[in-house]
């Protein structure tokens, strides 16, 4: 069965879906963020729905270069652009971190521009950039800060023994999207990067309660799957944030699968549990604080180093993309380093910058190609 | 000369040579302020070089980091971003080389130049860093860069992270990281940090912070009594030469020039057509740049986010260093350029309200700087708050402040002269 006709898995294709239409039928909210350092279980365990903001659906960015600068990262762009065409008004708040300088800023234009509404709930988490005690202390204050927040604004109160359940169901997504992933970097993969993208879209779009059935049944179906026997180079995908199919379709049109990746939309999303204790916040906020970092995290180069370095073992790749959305100075100069780094595991590399909305996709296409070639030649 | 430092010693000459060029060409008068910084620059330099000859170790900081605890150590200084732009203003193609050298190593071409420039003069081996300290603030280019710094060049690393928010638990957050800093500093230099040159050191800051608010209190006037080539000389001064007497003699040197021309009803060379604000900061690569400003264009550059310091002096009546780093945190997080870009934009937007009311502007030039990504997404909330509140309008000027490839200087003189008509 094709994963893409799967109702649940075709919320990757669209912004509001029927589960959400559903939800706030029940009266329930939808809170919308931009970063994987959100703590979801926090608003699973309020009822809320948490929404990862993507640009799904943006033709253009019209309306969002007029606020922002030609430097600002093109994915920001495209989201902005959506919002401000009113798409993300099934939307009951927005969480916003300082995870870069293009999304941190998406707070104060999505307030001042009143995007949404003026008294569109706001929220903001300021996370450390640096592992250390005192670091994982003021993240612990800052997850109880925005627990309080979002008790005051939506007039509920919070039970710690629903906290441990949300835990529960998170973990539990998690390792059902380990268990997919395990069948992607088979040796005949069962599942195309493209369809695992959509699956993880989708993930972050819909109640997680309904994303784990969703996902048995799609590990059910890639158990009885053939292998995928026809590709040309298994290649592992490293860099800025990717919210497209479409992207990796690039790839598999030239007969690259891409096996596995160091995205935070990938792999690093569901690579790290929450280890319960008694007290569920530290949990979270200890999970949040030292999962697989992106390059936002100063000091922990040599930890991503070693999770690329593991995961080319771990998926048997052949090549290594790494690339980065045009003016993230984050992913490029972690994509430098990557590219002198892994020198010596003389692994073919190939390091390239996008931008968000494919608009030269047709280069890219050609750089892909020839990277593939490069690996068939020196494979 | 130090080998150790070579972009000092490189630095040390073309500092010597413009000073001599501007000697002869400029009557006594003229370009006082200028004079004055290339001066007490060489001083600096000169002493600077010679500490590192003497085998201190070298230690490189970042712009936002405070220099004042490095100078409670024996060591020698390095500001990482000063010295690119400096070479911007200095030579004719800068750092460019240094640039170039970096991206062609794998650095996107859209990083910041301040650290580009040492990145490629690293690579090139120009300079022996014995350790870096670096806060997380106030750019997502900072926390790249440092990361190469330390992970490729194998540069011992010291972090303190600073939060988002200028509150109470902000600061207290702030002022723990620094002193914990401070310590591994101590403990990797194996030496004690010093209170008596801590001190002696904020005392000399305080001092050079009364002259430039002096300064910035004259330079309400109308019309301007200081020329505009100030506005990148304070930036200059205060990140090249921090905690030192030179600092204190130029800012000196400034207000006295300012006081005097005010006591004799006189004004900045050039007439005053527009007042302007630069709610970023000013350009690098050309120095001359200013003195077209003021005399072609006829505009004064009053204020820009890099002049004006918006906190009171430290109190040194203070027996130890607790007390007095809660401040200096306070401070840091303050400071021009990271109190605008470390929190949330109101700060830039209010700054710039602020600057266009005091120094009764009546227009703004915003550099929208390729390597503050940051600061760009401002460039229109601004442009709406001067426009709604203060009816000014506002420039933006897309370019690299030190590198003049991306917008050359007559791209930038010729879209100023073109809004300049628009005021009339």
């Amino acid at each position: 069965m094709a994963l893409d006709k799967l109702e649940f898995v075709q919320t990757a294709n669209i912004l509001k879906n029927t589960y959400i239409d559903q939800w706030k039928k029940e009266g329930k909210k939808v809170l919308g963020y931009y970063c994987s350092y959100a703590p979801e279980e926090l608003l699973h365990a309020l009822d809320i729905l948490p929404f990862r903001i993507r640009g799904t659906t943006c033709k253009d960015t019209v309306l969002a270069d007029a606020i922002l600068s030609r430097f600002n990262c093109s994915f920001v762009k495209a989201t902005l652009n959506l919002a401000l065409e009113g798409n993300y008004n099934f939307l009951d708040g927005l969480i916003s971190a300082n995870s870069c300088d293009h999304t941190r800023r998406m707070i104060d234009v999505w307030k001042r521009k009143e995007v949404i509404a003026k008294d569109f709930p706001h929220f903001f988490l300021s996370i450390p950039h640096v592992i250390t005690e005192a670091g994982l202390e003021w993240l612990k204050t800052e997850i109880n800060a925005f627990k309080e927040s979002l008790e005051k604004v939506y007039n509920r109160q919070l039970d710690e023994e629903k906290v441990k359940e949300s835990i529960k169901v998170y973990n539990e997504n998690r390792k059902l999207l380990k268990e997919i992933y395990s069948f992607r970097i088979a040796n005949d993969p069962k599942i195309k990067s493209s369809d695992f993208a959509r699956l993880l879209i989708a993930n972050t779009s819909v109640p997680k309660e309904i994303c784990n059935e969703e996902l048995r049944k799609i590990v059910d179906i890639l158990k009885e799957r053939d292998g995928i026997k026809d590709y040309r180079a298994r290649l592992m995908l490293v860099g800025s944030y990717v919210d497209n199919p479409a992207f990796f379709k690039i790839f598999e049109d030239v007969g690259g699968l891409i096996v596995t990746d160091s995205l935070c939309y990938g792999v690093r999303y569901f690579w790290d549990q929450i280890e319960p204790s008694s007290n569920p916040l530290l949990d979270i906020a200890t999970r949040y604080y030292h999962k697989v970092s992106c390059p936002r995290m100063m000091d922990q180069h040599p930890a991503r180093l070693d999770f690329v370095k593991d995961q080319i073992k771990r998926a048997k790749v052949d090549g290594v993309v790494l690339q980065r959305i045009e003016f993230c100075d984050l992913h490029g100069s972690d994509n430098m380093l990557f590219s002198h780094e892994l020198e010596e595991m003389d692994i073919p590399i190939l390091n390239i910058d996008r931008e968000y909305l494919m608009s030269d996709v047709a280069r890219f296409k050609t750089r892909v190609e020839a990277f593939i070639e490069q690996i068939m030649v020196s494979g | 000369m130090s080998q150790r430092i070579r972009p000092y010693q490189i630095l040390y000459d073309m500092l010597r040579l413009t000073l001599e060029l501007v000697e002869r060409i400029v009557t006594e008068d003229e370009q006082i302020a200028l004079k004055s910084f290339l001066r007490n620059a060489l001083k600096v330099f000169k002493r600077t070089l010679h500490s590192a000859d003497q085998g201190k170790p070298v230690v490189g900081f970042h712009f936002a980091f405070p220099v004042e605890i490095l100078y409670a150590f024996d060591v020698v200084p390095f500001c990482i971003e000063a010295i690119p732009y400096l070479m911007a203003s200095l030579t004719p193609d800068g750092a460019e080389y240094y640039y170039d050298r970096i991206v062609a190593f794998g650095s996107p071409y859209h990083s910041c130049t301040s650290q580009k420039g040492i990145m490629g003069m690293l690579l090139e081996g120009l300079v022996d860093f014995d350790l870096m300290v670096c806060p997380t603030a106030p750019c997502d280019n900072t926390i790249a860069s440092y990361q190469f710094f330390s992970n490729y060049m194998k540069i011992p690393l010291l972090i303190s992270d600073m939060p988002h928010y200028k509150t109470e638990r902000g600061y207290q957050y702030y002022a723990d990281q620094l002193s914990h800093q401070m310590n591994e500093i101590g403990e990797y230099l194996k030496q004690e940090p010093d209170l008596e040159r801590f001190k002696a050191a904020i005392a000399r800051n305080n001092q050079a912070h009364e002259y430039l608010m002096e300064i910035n209190d004259m330079r309400r006037r109308i019309p301007s009594p200081i020329e505009s080539i100030v506005g990148p000389l304070i930036t200059a001064t205060t990140i090249l030469l921090p905690c030192t007497e030179e600092k204190i003699q130029i800012f000196k040197d400034i207000r006295d020039l300012m006081a005097k021309r005010i006591k004799k009803g006189e004004s900045r060379i050039g007439s005053e057509q527009f007042r302007s604000i630069w709610p970023n900061i000013t350009f690098f690569f050309d120095i001359g740049f200013y003195e077209w400003l003021d005399r072609e264009l006829k505009m004064s550059l009053l204020m820009d986010c890099t002049n004006h310091y918006y906190y009171n002096p430290i109190n040194l009546n203070q027996t130890d260093f607790e007390g007095i780093i809660q401040e200096l945190a306070q401070q840091v997080m303050n400071y021009p350029m990271t109190r605008q870009s470390q929190h949330f934009l109101e700060t830039i937007i209010n700054d710039s309200l602020w600057a266009a009311k005091t120094y009764q502007a009546d227009c703004a030039i915003f550099t929208a700087h390729l390597g503050c990504k940051q600061v760009a997404s401002a460039v229109q909330l601004v442009r709406e708050a001067l426009r709604d509140e203060l009816g000014i309008p506002m420039l933006t000027i897309e370019c690299d402040i030190g590198d003049k490839r991306f917008a050359s200087i007559e791209t930038i003189k010729y879209e100023l002269s073109e809004f300049v008509k628009t005021l009339l």
